[in-house]
């Protein structure tokens, strides 16, 4: 697939790494006018990612997410008033309102789930690998998780495993260069994440994550083997998020002129700049690619600000089942 | 180019209102999306406001020390940028709690009580909640529950049958056929510490924060215990007083998980790490970043990190993690030559431990006198989380402590 070239595919490209970034400076946004509860975790950045990976998905494929996962369920079909309304403390958000920016999934598009727990993702994927190949299905699953992921025991447990087992499963770790604070030069001793793929016998490669193409590519691959029955792969697509880790990140660990040189790297004005240049679309299209994000946006927050508030009346019904027969 | 206001952000869970620290954009100056344009501080921690747009800085209103709740604008950007919540919130919504914010045309006039947001004011106790927690504390199944509420009991008048004096959903049903007793809900209690005033738009200075904690702190019914804590034995492995004493409080309140805790309003709150903040003197005023289980480590390694955390902190290089989940805060005015002081409470931690000059004293010893080094510590203890015995006993568990290693 080409993203550049084919005109429907860059118009599709582009709105999502719009909408994706849309949603997160409107979140933003709300988060400081105090409208917004919990903390929450912005990729702002790195939206080429998501969007180049999602592409490579058809239906009935699944992903897993992350803390910081408004990408991955933007990218992958969900409906933004429902996020948003989740974001709100709405009784219409995907988990009524009740686990907000960290908790949101979405089984209809396949999406099982933003995760608090750094790489409690992993094991999910494995899982659901486990799952489909038991099944005799021929869908993916294509897990996000960030570089610190790579260093918690459940990564290594559910990569190990759907090696072993050969499951449909696609390992996507987004680099954005730290975990928190801790740069992930100190954390590894590879140069590459990549290079932890050869201790579990998979392919890994190493892309630039802020070119959707490439990210397309590189999970287009892993997932044809991974139908063909043929195992698992690890991708390390190296990116940057420009905002604070979370709320309240005062930036000691790295230096404005290092924000700077990544923001100059936007995704968005590189994969602009590169459709424009192959002349698939012309500078009217794009506007209207940003101007449909936008306003995807506005009607989102709408909607979701209009809809009734969440209630802890009765929270207990989402711990116990069987409570109204 | 319209103008569109930045607001003052909340950068922080908690946070509610901020004050100005400095302008680093004039007005005129270009900005670019994600420039620093000023700092503002939120419990001492001064943090940088990135701009959310391009433009030029058109008009500030916020000067350095004026204290802005959370949303209200402190400058106003002209922009050509999207202004992607514009118009969006000034509708009805769930609860209005999102009717604020500016409505982006850049009024000055905007109503500041229109554009308080609903999170900046402490929600009042119903007696709604009152009641159900009444209803919370009658041991119940969770189903139990749901039916009693669907229909109309009160639990507390029905007979448990279940395990421990449950009551099961057969118990509710049971009781429906029957006319419900006249007990009425008990009236809301009035809360514990009475909620603080809505915060005044002005100016703050450095003290006012010391001030409405140290305000808050003088309604706590508080005690402080002494005691001199000989320290001829104690190991020091080329660690500071504070450092040795700061471990063997550490050791003693673990040991004292009663202590180590804090008061929650109507109860206390144990907590799983024992966080001890340090007072540190600073250039801007006290400040108390917090030790995280300081126990747990080797008092070399504890030496270190708290010579780190000082360093920080008096070169006002603390985020707000660094001030979070203490259960105590420990002062030292001994390099000072105080021999003793009373230290107050730092809501809503439960205890505060002053340490005084360490030095050689001439004492009573078993065949005559003797001198010894020493240090008189204060430990007080919020009366409500536990009595002068249990502030002894801790103290009693740090002697041992600093005797033994
Ligand atoms: C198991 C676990 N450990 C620690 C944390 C606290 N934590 C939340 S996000 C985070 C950093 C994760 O870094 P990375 O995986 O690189 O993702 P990024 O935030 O950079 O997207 C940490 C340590 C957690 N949520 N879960
Ligand atoms: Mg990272």
């Amino acid at each position: 697939m080409d993203l550049v070239k084919d005109a429907e595919t860059a118009t599709s490209a582009l709105t999502t790494m719009w909408t994706i970034r849309r949603f997160e400076e409107a979140v933003d946004d709300l988060f400081a006018r105090g409208l917004m509860h919990g903390t929450m975790h912005l990729s702002i950045g790195q939206e080429a990612v998501p969007t180049g990976a999602c592409l490579a998905l058809r239906e009935g494929d699944y992903i897993t997410s992350t803390h910081r996962g408004h990408g991955h369920c933007i990218a992958k079909g969900a409906q933004l008033d429902r996020m948003m309304a989740e974001l709100l403390a709405k009784e219409t958000g995907y988990c009524r309102g009740r686990g907000g920016s960290m908790h949101i999934a979405d089984v209809a598009t396949g999406n099982l789930g933003a995760n608090g727990i750094v790489a409690g993702g992993v094991p999910i994927a494995a899982g659901a690998g486990l799952a489909v190949k038991m099944r005799g299905q021929s869908h993916a699953v294509l897990s996000f998780f960030g570089d610190g992921a790579v260093n918690e025991g459940a990564w290594h447990e559910g990569v190990n495993l759907a090696a072993i087992w050969d499951l449909p499963v696609v390992f996507v770790c987004e680099n954005n260069k730290y975990g928190m604070s801790m740069s992930v030069n100190r954390a590894s001793k590879v140069d590459n994440l990549a290079d932890r793929a050869a201790a579990y016998g998979i392919p890994g490669v190493t892309v630039d994550g802020n070119d959707p193409q490439e990210v397309h590519d590189a999970v287009d691959e892993a997932v044809e083997r991974a139908r063909a029955g043929n195992g698992p792969s690890l991708i390390e697509a190296v990116t940057y998020r420009w905002k604070g880790h979370s709320k309240s990140d005062k930036n000691l660990y790295r230096s404005r002129e290092e924000i700077d040189s990544w923001r100059e790297q936007d995704p968005i004005t590189r994969f602009e700049t590169a459709v424009l240049h192959q002349q698939t679309l012309t500078e009217s299209e794009l506007a209207a690619c940003r101007d449909a994000a936008r306003d995807a946006v506005r009607a989102a927050i709408r909607t979701a600000n209009a809809a009734p508030d969440a209630s802890a009346d009765e929270l207990l019904s989402a711990v116990y089942s069987g409570g109204k027969q | 180019m319209r103008e569109q206001p930045l607001v003052m952000p909340k950068m922080s869970m908690t946070m509610e209102e901020g004050t100005l620290v400095v302008w680093h954009k004039s007005p005129g100056d270009e900005i670019r999306s994600g420039d620093v344009v000023c700092e503002v501080t939120t419990d001492k921690v001064d943090m940088e406001v990135e701009s959310p747009l391009a433009g030029t800085l058109a008009r500030i209103v916020a000067q350095p020390e004026d204290v802005v709740p959370v949303g209200e604008p402190i400058a106003f950007i002209a922009s050509d940028a999207d202004d992607l919540l514009d118009g969006l919130l000034d509708g009805p919504s769930g609860n209005g709690s999102a009717g604020s914010g500016s409505s982006g045309d850049g009024s000055a006039g905007d109503d500041p009580a229109k554009s308080e947001p609903a999170t900046a004011s402490p929600t009042p106790v119903s007696a709604n909640d009152s009641a159900a927690s009444a209803q919370g504390s009658v041991a119940a199944v969770p189903y139990a529950r749901t039916r009693a509420a669907e229909l109309g009991v009160e639990l507390a008048t029905v007979q448990p049958t279940g395990p421990h004096g449950t009551i099961r959903v057969a118990d509710v049903e049971g009781q429906a056929g029957q006319p419900a007793p006249a007990v009425q809900p008990a009236p809301a209690p009035a809360p514990a510490v009475p909620a603080p005033a809505a915060p005044a738009r002005g100016k703050r200075g450095p003290r006012a924060l010391i001030a409405d904690r140290m305000s808050a702190s003088a309604q706590i019914p508080q005690f402080t215990v002494y005691r001199e804590l000989n320290l001829d034995t104690a190991r020091r492995a080329g660690a500071s007083w504070t450092a040795v004493l700061t471990h063997a409080f550490a050791h003693a309140l673990r040991a004292f998980p009663a202590l180590n805790a804090v008061w929650t309003g109507d109860d206390v709150q144990r907590l799983d790490v024992v966080g001890v903040a340090l007072a540190v003197d600073t250039p801007k005023g006290l400040i108390a970043p917090v030790l995280r289980d300081p126990d747990l480590v080797t008092l070399p390694v504890l030496d270190r990190q708290l010579r780190e955390l000082v360093g920080r902190a008096r070169d006002g290089k603390l985020g707000l993690a660094d001030l979070d989940g203490a259960s105590t805060t420990v002062s030292n005015l001994g390099s000072w030559q105080v021999e003793s002081f009373n230290a107050l409470l730092t809501p809503p931690q439960a205890t505060a431990l002053s340490l005084g000059a360490v030095g050689p004293q001439v004492v009573p010893v078993e065949d005559g006198i003797g001198v010894r080094t020493r240090c008189r510590v204060g430990l007080t203890l919020d009366h409500r989380v536990g009595d002068g015995a249990d502030g002894a006993r801790l103290l009693a568990t740090m002697q041992q402590l600093l005797e033994h290693g």
